[in-house]
């Protein structure tokens, strides 16, 4: 096996976006500043500009997406770790995420209905509201592209985290546990990162939705995907 | 019995990693998540699982902190450092949308615009619910706890 020289460019090249926008955020607590915006721009529009091959860019860097079973199996913890809230609201927290789940496909169908997107993209946006890892491997169910996939989940994260704000103060949401599974079952990841800027409660609250929706979503895509079609 | 024989080799070397530096026993935690998960992998291919081995394996962990086998330290930090740069591992398939890049460029602003209407939906129809559903919960736990004292 040789090394590749763009290989370990492009390996340093994530690792350094990465790490550079968190860097940057922890200073500049700007959305726009979030390494959920920065760090894939910077990573793309050095790769674009440079013109380097896809084949060359996954060379290593498919290392780091290997990565995302492992992380998918972390969940367990938080979980674990927040039982007893789990056991405060069963209810609230169930219908919650199934509610969650059921308006992120069914309005995700709605787009592809009314308007004329070819199939592989809106079969893609029908995970978009839940967590990449989870998303991933639920978009097949739908016959939805990985990579077309990430990126709309991605962009439907920054979404939720731009929209929450106003929305909440319009609907006069008040209770954080609304917030936070609100947020956590429409916005994933950077959902859970918002509501942890509004508080502690609405943090953990949103997680553990990310995590349910997640997981409902992956058990229950195929016979999702039986409905639709 | 060997699942318990196996949670005291875990909680030996939780206490003997103690000893260990931190960012050490950061790295081994994430290393036994990588094998975890690819031997959860392996079985859901061999067995045919309807369910991708990464999840089947959060459960078997779920499981497995619940019944107190392997304490929650010896997975703890691996963890937290896995779900936090959750971002970094899929920034890779996300560069790899420039396969698409004429598709996004065509649809872009419809995709945007009908994403945004959709989230919104998504946003407001479950914090609505929740909303509603909370204060019930709520005034139901009120109710019961008052019917309790007045019987005492």
């Amino acid at each position: 096996m040789t090394l590749s020289l763009w290989g370990g460019f492009c390996l340093a090249l994530t690792l350094f976006g990465y790490y550079s926008s968190k860097a940057l955020y922890r200073r500049h607590q700007k959305v726009w500043f979030a390494p959920i915006v920065i760090a894939p721009l910077i990573i793309l529009c050095v790769v674009m500009t440079l013109n380097i091959p896809l084949a060359d860019y996954f060379k290593y860097t498919h290392w780091l997406a290997a990565l995302l079973a492992p992380a998918t199996i972390a969940f367990a913890v938080p979980i674990y770790r927040e039982r007893a809230l789990i056991k405060q609201y069963p209810i609230t927290l169930s219908v919650g995420v199934l509610v969650g789940l059921l308006l992120g496909i069914g309005s995700s169908w709605l787009v592809g209905y009314f308007t004329s997107m070819p199939a592989e993209l809106s079969n893609s946006l029908m995970v978009r509201s839940v967590s990449t890892p989870f998303a991933i491997v639920a978009t097949s169910s739908f016959g939805g592209v990985p990579e077309l996939t990430a990126m709309l989940v991605l962009i439907t994260g920054v979404m939720g985290m731009l929209i929450c704000e106003p929305l909440f103060k319009v609907a006069k949401i008040r209770s954080s546990v609304a917030k936070g599974v609100a947020l956590g079952a429409s916005a994933h990841g950077a959902g859970a990162a918002k509501a942890s800027e509004i508080g502690r409660q609405e943090g953990v609250i949103a997680s553990l939705t990310m995590i349910f929706t997640g997981i409902a979503m992956v058990i229950m895509a195929p016979a999702f995907a039986y409905i639709i079609n | 019995m060997a699942a318990k024989e196996g949670s005291m080799a875990l909680y030996m070397l939780s206490k003997q990693s103690q000893k260990m530096p931190l960012f050490l026993q950061r790295f081994l935690q994430i290393v036994l998540f990588c094998a975890f998960a690819w031997a959860c992998q392996v079985i859901a291919k061999d067995i045919n699982s309807p369910l991708p081995g990464s999840v089947i394996g959060l459960g078997v962990l779920l499981a497995l902190l619940s019944l107190k086998w392997v304490p929650e330290q010896t997975v703890s930090m691996g963890a937290a450092w896995l779900i936090g740069d959750l971002l970094l591992f899929f920034i890779p398939p996300v560069v790899a949308v420039i396969k698409y890049q004429a598709l996004l460029e065509h649809f872009g602003l419809v995709l945007i615009s009908s994403m945004l209407v959709a989230s919104t939906i998504v946003l407001l129809g479950t914090a609505f619910t929740v909303d509603r559903l909370f204060k019930l919960e709520r005034k139901h736990r009120l109710k019961v706890q008052l019917s309790q004292g007045s019987n005492q």
